[in-house]
């Protein structure tokens, strides 16, 4: 598990993004969104991916395979979004309200050690495409 | 001298060193008479696929008589789904990552080779295991020579009396997860695979590799490049990738004529079929190819434009039988559309079709809001082919029966590395999944009889001289049938699903079947289970 680690998130200047989250271009998500996020991973996504997302018979969502798949500066918040929102859960796809997603995706986000900040992770597709889910180092 | 001679150029040319006897088989002859044999030297028995074995030492009298007489487990607990084969007394079974030679009549451990991958992508491997959704359904056998295919894109050959490695070779971008999971096809001085996972944006296509050395010697490709004969019937507007034409289920082959018959996968992405207007050429299709040179002969689509994932899985039996008073040589064909079909290998004439499953909405698009459809995108026929009994004229088909609700995304977005379907599936609850075993009759494709399964029937079926079928279930029983009305004469339960081979073979006179049992791929929801190989006689 990889929570010591500061790996920020990348926010591309633009006038929607009012927050301090914008201005610094670090931190998308707060701490109670990510607990939120936490309790339904738990019931939706932890029998396949694993209770700390160590994948268990399924992909893991954090570690190595988290910043092969997705922490590599080439990938948006809404790249994930939409694999998400498009696949999962397992056999039930694309059943969850968009705000339980994003909320999920946060969860992933604190685990793979992405500091929390002030403001909630927003839904709205054009902010989350303009966010790059920077390389971690292991 | 001589020796050390040919050891330094085995060793400049890359090669381990290998002292496999050269008279070492099964040689080509063996192969080809592979139907009359009571061993078990190809994936599917023999080169026409028709796993019918002239063995009748088990019987209808006997048969509940059967147990297991010994029990092997490779300690594996990811999906097992070998096609074992049996040569000399010994059988060779694979998972993922291990090939393990065993005494067919006791289990012992005879060799067992465990590949290390060479991936250097975390995506293909993390740790010790790796996570990609590679599976191995075997290997081929010929000349001293073991070959199959591993989860980082090699090509292996061991040597079949110890296991040593004689060559690797790289030949596929498992990366890109172009992940070769069939069983290879030997012939001649030819390796024969193809890659089989269509949903990452990968273009299938199988190519052929010399027996000596793993050289790439020709390779078709399923879905064509641009200005390939067929690149016309994908049509779009817009600049996004397409793909498919998976290829994971092993060719039969006309030894005879030196043809391939080729079952091709569906097309990509899946249910999101604007950006690949037209027959979308060669998925959901037959293709015959000359196995020495890789040149397309003759083609038949089934599912022209597929947006259900109703990949094409069979192309096995071939075999010839007697329609209104003439022979004809047919090949039986089928996939997840849940449909059999025998297909004339001279005229091309399709002789008939008979569903095998629940068929409902077949021809409804997804839809955003979603279509409930039957087949699901589990099919129909999956890896398992019918089995032809000659002495019945019947074939013998397992089948799934699980439908689901098909669902267009609301926008296409090609992300490397990730499914690339275009939607979702969403399938039935599982006790509304079955399966069946259906017999028909081979010339006219009339129903004879129907066992029926309380979950979806994903094993091989094997017929006999004793007018016996063999096979398993998923719930994890291995089954003995009476092939002239469908009769459950034993049932044993393994302990595991039984999603792969099930084979029947003779060592020093005595009939034995072997049972592959261990986990099933996530989809079918099954619980866990390890690799185990069971093998079973009479008293």
């Amino acid at each position: 598990m990889t929570l010591c680690l500061v790996a920020p998130l990348f926010v591309a200047p633009t006038s929607a993004l009012r927050s301090e989250e914008s201005r610094t271009g670090t931190i998308m998500y707060n701490e109670e969104q990510a607990l939120k996020g936490q309790d339904l991973y738990n019931e939706h996504c932890a029998s396949c991916h694993g209770a700390a997302l160590e994948g268990q018979g399924s992909l893991p969502l954090s570690g190595a395979t988290f910043r092969a798949r997705w922490a590599d500066d080439h990938h948006s918040v809404d790249d994930l979004f939409y694999i998400i929102r498009t696949l999962m859960p397992y056999g039930q796809p694309a059943t969850l309200p968009k705000q339980e997603y994003i909320d999920i995706i946060a969860y992933i986000l604190m685990v793979n050690g992405y500091p929390a900040g002030a403001q909630p992770l927003p839904s709205d597709p054009q902010i989350l495409k303009r966010i790059t889910i920077k390389a971690q180092q292991p | 001298m001589r020796h050390s001679v040919l050891s330094a150029v085995l060793m400049a040319a890359g090669l381990a060193q290998y002292n496999a006897n050269a008279d070492s088989g099964p040689t080509q002859a063996e192969l080809n008479a592979a139907g009359q044999s009571t061993e078990w030297l190809l994936p599917n028995h023999d080169y026409a696929g028709q796993r019918f074995v002239v063995l009748k030492q088990i019987t209808h009298q006997n048969a509940a008589d059967l147990r297991p007489v010994c029990i092997y487990q490779a300690g594996d607990l990811r999906p097992f789904q070998t096609n074992p084969l049996v040569y000399q007394g010994v059988m060779y079974v694979t998972t993922p990552s291990s090939t393990i030679a065993l005494d067919a009549a006791t289990c012992a451990v005879r060799w067992r080779h465990d590949w290390q991958s060479k991936a250097r992508n975390a995506e293909v491997k993390v740790g010790e295991t790796v996570v990609n959704p590679y599976r191995s359904r075997g290997a081929a056998l010929k000349d001293g020579k073991l070959i199959r295919s591993a989860s980082d894109g090699y090509l292996i050959a061991l040597e079949i009396d110890t296991g040593k490695l004689i060559w690797e070779r790289h030949v596929a971008e498992a990366e890109k997860y172009e992940l070769m999971i069939m069983a290879p096809l030997v012939y001649e001085d030819l390796v024969i695979s193809g890659i089989g996972i269509s949903e990452y944006g990968v273009k299938g296509w199988i190519g052929a590799f010399r027996l000596s050395d793993g050289e790439p010697v020709w390779r078709f490709n399923a879905v064509p490049a641009e200005g390939e004969p067929g690149s016309d019937t994908w049509d779009s507007t817009e600049d996004a990738p397409r793909g498919g034409g998976g290829i994971w289920v092993t060719p039969s082959l006309d030894a005879e004529k030196g043809l391939l018959y080729v079952a091709v996968g569906n097309p990509v992405p899946d249910f999101f079929g604007g950006v690949r207007m037209g027959k979308n050429l060669y998925t959901a299709a037959m293709i015959v190819l000359d196995a020495r040179s890789g040149k397309l002969q003759w083609f038949r689509q089934f599912v022209p434009h597929d947006l259900h994932d109703w990949d094409l899985t069979v192309t096995n039996p071939l075999y010839s039988t007697a329609i209104g008073g003439e022979r004809r040589p047919l090949v039986s064909v089928a996939g997840k559309d849940g449909i059999l079909r025998a297909i004339d290998r001279e005229s091309h004439e399709q002789m008939y079709e008979v569903p095998l499953t629940t068929i409902a909405n077949a021809d409804a698009e997804p839809t955003v809001e979603g279509v409930h459809t039957c087949p699901g995108g589990l099919g129909g026929f999956e890896w398992s082919s019918p089995a032809f009994s000659p002495t019945m004229n019947m074939l013998v088909a397992p089948t799934v029966d699980w439908c689901g609700v098909f669902k267009k995304a609301d926008e296409l977005r090609f992300i490397p590395g990730q499914l690339y379907i275009g939607g979702s599936y969403t399938y039935d609850p599982v006790d509304k999944s079955s399966g069946w075993l259906t017999a028909v009759n081979a010339s006219t494709g009339a129903l004879a009889w129907k066992y029926h399964s309380k979950r979806p029937m994903l094993a091989s079926v094997t017929t006999t001289a004793a007018d016996l079928v063999f096979t398993g279930e998923l719930m994890g029983d291995f089954l003995v049938l009476d092939a002239g009305e469908g009769k459950v004469l034993y049932r044993f339960n393994t302990g595991g699903p039984v999603t792969a081979g099930v084979i029947t073979y003779a060592i020093g006179g005595k009939q034995y079947v072997g049972v592959m049992s261990g986990a099933a791929v996530r989809f079918w929801r099954t619980p866990p289970a390890s690799s185990t190989v069971i093998v079973f006689s009479l008293p």
